[in-house]
């Protein structure tokens, strides 16, 4: 392999990856509130804070876990229980599972926290945006 | 000016019971102790269930008071200040019901900055536990008003519009009718008009049957006999039978002659109102009652007013001679050149004075009517045993 093939092939394997790594997560705004990681097995969590101009968030948890399994979910607000729910993920779409819901935007800093727990291996995913 | 008022009362009556119906039907069900407590994971709940159904156009803020301050609002710079109740709305929080202030009439706040012309309803409710609640919204007269009328407009084209088509409906059927009313009142005068013309004919042909037939005989032979009663050598007897005879006829003339004006009167004419009177208390003399007319200065009167006081006496005149059992009468005509005065006085037994009206008795009343068209006036004095005055005043200008 001559060494310009091989600055092609590796320029293309960089720019590949990097895409692959950012694929599932969309683009956020820059009033957007936006955290995401690792599960503590094989799933991605993700969980934006978008304000809608009206005094509230709309907040959205998403998970990636590549199953169709139940997972037990909640949103919390400052520590208090806001939303919770179950949800059955879909292994054959993009997200597993996606969940919006809308919180009150109080004076001062908000933390918001979105949690799931699938119910047959135990695997969590907890988010937070702090601060916001 | 009132109906602006009375559209104000009407928008408000309605928004009132819009915040009823949220507050009962949309708030109440939501309610939770976290809520009051203030938890914000109860508010978001609350929020994220109920904000939509509070998607009232009318309706512009909505707030949850507990005794110690906002609980909740839709609108967030409201969340978490340190507000106080007011009077009104502590009045409704502890003793139920539903109030109202306007917005303009109390001390602004960060709350109600926003909300000028606008009126806060506030209506009690409850948690499960009994924690009372006040739920209150912000509403804008106006727009209700706005909102009723785009509501009442269509109906009241619908009204209008059936009022006119029923108007146009019915009104060739009303000028038909009318016109059919109209033929028949008419037919019915022409042939009420024929059947007195038939009546009057009639009477003018008995009469001049009678006069021309009867009286002229009997005339002829009261002349016979009086001529015979002058034959010189005939007996006392005879005479004085033959004399009497002659008075009877000519009694028996003057009845007929009586008669012969009740049954067609004679057309009157002023200067001849005395002769015609006379005719009329011809029968007087045959009852043993004496009568007597005077009349002076009737020749300035029409023929119709000669006819007028000449109808009066005649009907005046045959009351006495039938149910007055009078020994006189007396009918005396006279006139100062502007009214014209009849008066007919018996001695009779008169009538009692709060009896019936008077001028209704004896067949006045059509007389009364006659007279009053005339512009005349007629009155009757009577009492028991002191005999019947009729008196007629009609104006000779008139």
């Amino acid at each position: 392999m001559s060494p310009r093939s091989l600055l092609v092939v590796t320029l293309s394997s960089v720019l590949g990856a990097a895409a692959l790594a950012t694929a599932p997560f969309a683009v956020a705004g820059d009033d957007d509130g936006v955290a995401r990681g690792a599960c503590s097995q094989n799933a991605f969590k993700r969980l934006r804070v978008v304000p809608d101009g009206n005094g509230r968030f709309d907040v959205i948890g998403v998970v990636w876990s590549n199953d169709d399994d139940l997972w037990d979910w909640r949103m919390t607000h400052d520590g208090d229980l806001s939303f919770k729910g179950e949800v059955r993920a879909d292994g054959d779409s993009d997200r597993s599972f996606r969940i919006k819901r809308s919180m009150l935007d109080f004076p001062g800093i908000d933390n918001i926290a979105f949690k799931a727990e699938n119910n047959r291996t135990g695997e969590t995913c907890f988010v937070k945006v702090d601060d916001f | 000016m009132l109906a602006a008022q009375a559209a104000d009362r009407e928008a408000l009556a309605e928004a009132r019971t819009i915040n009823e119906v949220l507050a009962e039907s949309v708030a109440g069900p939501l309610l939770t102790e976290k809520l009051v407590q203030g938890s914000r994971g109860a508010r978001d709940r609350f929020d994220q269930r109920a904000v939509d159904q509070f998607d009232v156009q009318v309706l512009s803020q909505v707030n949850l008071w507990s005794s110690e301050g906002v609980v909740y609002s839709d609108n967030s710079v409201s969340i978490e200040q340190d507000y106080e109740l007011s009077a009104a709305q502590r009045e409704v929080l502890e003793q139920g019901g539903t109030g109202e202030v306007y917005t303009d009439d109390v001390p602004q706040s960060p709350l109600t900055e926003e909300a000028d012309g606008t009126v806060q309803i506030f209506t009690r409710i409850e948690t499960p536990r009994g924690t009372p609640l006040l739920f209150e919204g912000y509403y804008s007269l106006e727009d209700i008003e706005q909102r009723r009328e785009q509501i009442y407009r269509p109906f009241m084209y619908i009204i209008v519009g059936a009022l006119v088509l029923l108007l146009v409906m019915v009104t060739p059927i009303l000028r038909v009718l009318t016109k059919q009313v109209t033929t028949a009142s008419k037919e019915r005068e022409r042939l009420l008009r024929a059947g007195l013309d038939a009546s009057d004919a009639e009477r003018r042909r008995i009469a001049r049957d009678l006069h021309d037939g009867v009286v002229q005989d009997l005339a002829g032979t009261s002349f016979s006999i009086a001529a015979a009663a002058r034959e010189p050598g005939l007996g006392d007897g005879v005479r004085g039978s033959l004399h009497a005879a002659n008075q009877a006829i000519r009694d028996t003339l003057k009845s007929l002659r009586a008669l012969l004006a009740e049954i067609h009167p004679p057309e009157i004419q002023a200067e001849d109102l005395a002769s015609s009177l006379a005719d009329l208390i011809a029968p007087a003399s045959a009852l043993g009652i004496q009568a007597s007319v005077s009349v002076e200065g009737a020749e300035t009167a029409t023929d119709t007013q000669a006819a007028l006081v000449w109808r009066v006496a005649q009907e005046a005149v045959r009351n006495a001679l039938r149910h007055a059992q009078a020994s006189t009468i007396a009918v005396t005509v006279r006139s100062d050149g502007k009214v014209l005065v009849l008066e007919v006085v018996d001695d009779g037994v008169g009538f009692a004075a709060d009896a019936a009206p008077a001028a209704d008795r004896y067949g006045l009343r059509g007389m009364s009517s006659l007279v009053r068209d005339s512009g005349g006036r007629l009155k009757v004095h009577s009492s028991v045993g002191e005999g019947t005055a009729v008196r007629l005043e009609v104006g000779i200008d008139a």
